[in-house]
């Protein structure tokens, strides 16, 4: 069975893009309850993904090192580790930094977005770079469980 | 609340100090040692650095001027600046395990 952290880490890291999905949504045609929902979706998928963060920071220090890299390494697939876990562990740290710069524009601008069609593009726009690093996340979490599947099925 | 240019340009140059840090970090030994000296761990260093960064400019230009007209064009930097820095930390580490 997979370490439990890696699970609430991917779980957390979902429940932060299903926010700025949410988001994404409610800013297409947005009215004031709309802008209202979106504002506390936005501050809450940045909060999913600073947890997100600190699990997978946790586990990623303190568990993947000595148990996962090493099998992985050995395994039919390296490059899981040399390539993917290397970028997905720097590239994540993106992540909460444009979540909480999309909450305070939402936050900031909540009362022009109706009528200012470039603040209302620039949120779909921030939601959207979100979405695709997060996608990108979620591809390389696959290709790293992967490697170290295919290690284990190798006997390693 | 401070205003949307300080968190944009905080978000950039902290974005583009990672992608300085881990490619600095993964072509000297030394550079890794040294953050890993600082908390026990090269990657912890890098997160706490990049947090403490993005903070403390985010509340120290927190007064500058910023006009609504601003919005999208800070916007599109941040958009285009992680599509960017993205590629390279991948790209990167692609041409580091193919040497």
């Amino acid at each position: 069975m997979a370490h439990p952290l890696i699970g609430i880490h991917a779980f957390l890291g979902e429940l932060g893009l299903a926010s700025f999905l949410w988001v994404f949504i409610e800013i297409l045609d947005p009215n004031h309850s709309r802008i209202k929902r979106a504002k506390i979706a936005s501050l809450v998928g940045a909060i999913f993904l600073f947890l997100s963060w600190f699990v997978g920071g946790y586990y990623y220090v303190e568990y993947y090192g000595d148990n996962v890299k090493p099998i992985i390494k050995e395994g039919p697939q390296p490059w899981a580790h040399g390539i993917f876990t290397e970028a997905k562990e720097h590239i994540f740290l993106f992540l909460p930094f444009l979540a909480f710069t999309t909450f305070i524009l939402i936050r900031n601008y909540s009362h022009k977005i109706e009528k200012n069609k470039k603040i209302k593009k620039s949120i779909l726009w921030l939601c959207a770079v979100i979405l695709i690093l997060g996608a990108l996340m979620a591809l390389m979490g696959y290709l790293i469980s992967s490697g170290a599947r295919s290690a284990l099925e190798a006997g390693i | 609340m401070k205003n949307f240019k300080s968190v944009a340009i905080s978000a950039i140059i902290t974005e583009l100090v990672i992608v300085i840090l881990t490619i600095s970090a993964e072509l000297s030994a030394g550079l890794k040692e040294t953050l890993k000296s600082m908390t026990g761990h090269h990657w912890t260093s890098k997160g706490i650095i990049s947090l403490v960064l993005f903070f403390a400019m985010y509340f120290m230009y927190g007064n500058v001027k910023s006009k609504d007209e601003d919005v999208w064009k800070y916007t599109k930097a941040i958009f285009w600046f992680t599509i960017l820095f993205s590629l390279i930390i991948l790209g990167f580490f692609i041409f580091e395990f193919m040497k």
